[in-house]
């Protein structure tokens, strides 16, 4: 095990493909020999900037990924994309079909692309993203670009993620204020209006211009709002100006540190969740104290809190 | 939880055609338990094969409406062998002549599933060779 893992460890690190696509299936997996594998690689981690963009299923974030992507490795950069969709919760499973936009992107010098799905994460970010990450840093890449679809927390766990956040949207989805959801105007560093073809984006873009503008806690962090027309290349440059605006902001007002933190912050408490949940949960399901506490509940006895407390005090 | 989880990408080489039966096995794939990498019509052999290694899939699936993308799947067949990628279990399906289902087989494809084989049976087949 030792010797392949640090086999494994040495080609992410020289930059092979192959121990870059192993490496993350095994973090995935959380496979034995994956805290291994993240201890051998992590002193090796070159920090880089990282690009998350979020919205809802179909607003057209694979599209503009695409874009930006290739512009990034035309300049000779070297890219990691990291594309979530969401596991289904009845099979497990999940379709992943980020690469059908970005297909020009495969088989290109300095492009690393790898699907994921969400799998335990309900949606949001899981353990193995954020190592994910740190695999990719370990690599050598220029640049990470994270796909999330923003349902539920993922919304919320970009802005860890992420050094700079693009929320994108797109109008007829129905009522303009409905699809602004709760959290969503905090998360954004540039907001995006796309499909700017189809009717009501400048009705969508004023609205959120007129609610972004309430919010001007920080005048330089007033958000932007752009809209594109991604699938005919519309504006797309005008965004990729914008991030790279940021990506200075952020270097020069030591807003890097403290995203650092808050990624740092992230893995660390995910860590600790999954943990939890290896030493806690999985080993009590089926287990006869669960059957009692199952009864307890159902026959009204005692409260759900009442057993989470107990058992996890261990007291009888 | 996941400690085996099946990872497959799903191609339809070629440039003709729709994709609709590559889409219905990808979704009885999915509702297997299977994680589905789906790339999409007009895929180059090379493209496949480069989303394959980078995605770490153990299972690739090729879909074709017609004989005429034989010479593609073979290119698919020979450039993962090429990069040392023979592990990969590599099906094919669709509307594939029988004279054309021997040649892939010999040519690297561990199986080619003749016109109207049923989902089931692709995903158990899938189910056996990577986890049994
Ligand atoms: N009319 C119009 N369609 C667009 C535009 N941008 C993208 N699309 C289309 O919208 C559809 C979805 O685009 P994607 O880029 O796959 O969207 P996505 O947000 O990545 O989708 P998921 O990953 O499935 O959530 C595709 O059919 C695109 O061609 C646009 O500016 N205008
Ligand atoms: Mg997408």
């Amino acid at each position: 095990m030792g010797e392949k893992i640090k086999e494994l460890a040495q080609g992410i690190v020289k930059g092979e493909e192959r121990a870059l696509a192993r490496g993350l299936t095994l973090v995935e997996n959380r496979k034995e020999g994956y805290q291994e594998l993240l201890d051998l690689i992590y002193p090796e981690v070159k920090p880089c900037p990282i690009w998350g963009l979020t919205g809802a299923p179909g607003v057209g974030k694979s599209t503009i990924t695409n874009f930006l992507v290739d512009k990034l490795a035309q300049r000779r950069e070297k890219v990691g994309v990291i594309a979530v969709d969401p596991t289904s919760p009845f099979s497990g499973g999940a379709i992943l079909g980020d690469r059908v936009r970005m297909m020009d992107l495969a088989g290109r010098e300095g492009i690393f692309i790898r699907s994921m799905a969400s799998r335990g994460a309900l949606g949001g970010l899981s353990p193995a993203i954020m190592d994910a990450v740190s695999l990719f840093q370990a690599f050598g890449v220029d640049r990470i670009v994270v796909e999330t679809v923003g349902v539920g927390q993922s919304e919320t766990d970009i802005v860890s993620l992420a050094d700079t956040v693009a929320v994108i949207l797109m109008p007829g989805t129905g009522d303009d204020v409905q699809t602004i959801k709760a959290g969503l105007l905090e998360i954004g560093d540039v907001f995006v209006v796309n499909k700017a073809d189809l009717e009501g984006a400048e009705t969508l873009a004023g609205l959120l211009q007129s609610m972004l503008s309430g919010k001007n806690d920080d005048e330089n962090r007033v958000p932007v709002v752009l809209k594109l027309i991604a699938s005919q290349g519309k504006n797309l440059e005008e965004l990729m100006s914008f991030l790279e605006k940021h990506q200075e902001y952020i270097e020069t007002s030591g807003q890097k540190e403290r995203k650092e933190r808050m990624r740092t912050e992230m893995a660390l408490k995910m860590h600790l969740q999954a943990r939890y949940q290896d030493l806690f949960l999985k080993p009590l399901l089926g287990t006869e104290k669960w059957e009692q506490a199952i009864s307890s509940i159902n026959k009204r006895e005692k409260s759900p809190a009442f057993w989470a407390k107990k058992i996890i005090s261990g007291s009888e | 939880m996941a400690e085996n989880q099946i990872r497959v990408l799903i191609a339809k080489p070629g440039l003709d055609g729709h994709d609709r039966g590559a889409k219905v096995v990808a979704q009885a794939l999915r509702d297997a338990g299977m994680e589905v990498i789906y790339t999409g019509l007009r895929r180059t052999p090379e493209q496949i094969v480069s989303a394959a290694i980078q995605e770490d899939v153990q299972v690739v699936g090729l879909s074709s409406l017609s004989g005429a993308h034989n010479h593609l799947f073979q290119k698919v067949a020979s450039l993962l062998k090429e990069k040392g990628h023979e592990e990969i279990l590599l099906i094919g399906g669709g509307i594939i002549p029988e004279k054309d289902r021997k040649q892939l087989e010999d040519a690297g494809f561990d199986r080619i599933f003749s016109p109207g084989t049923s989902t089931e049976k692709i995903v158990s087949y899938i189910k056996e060779k990577v986890n049994g």
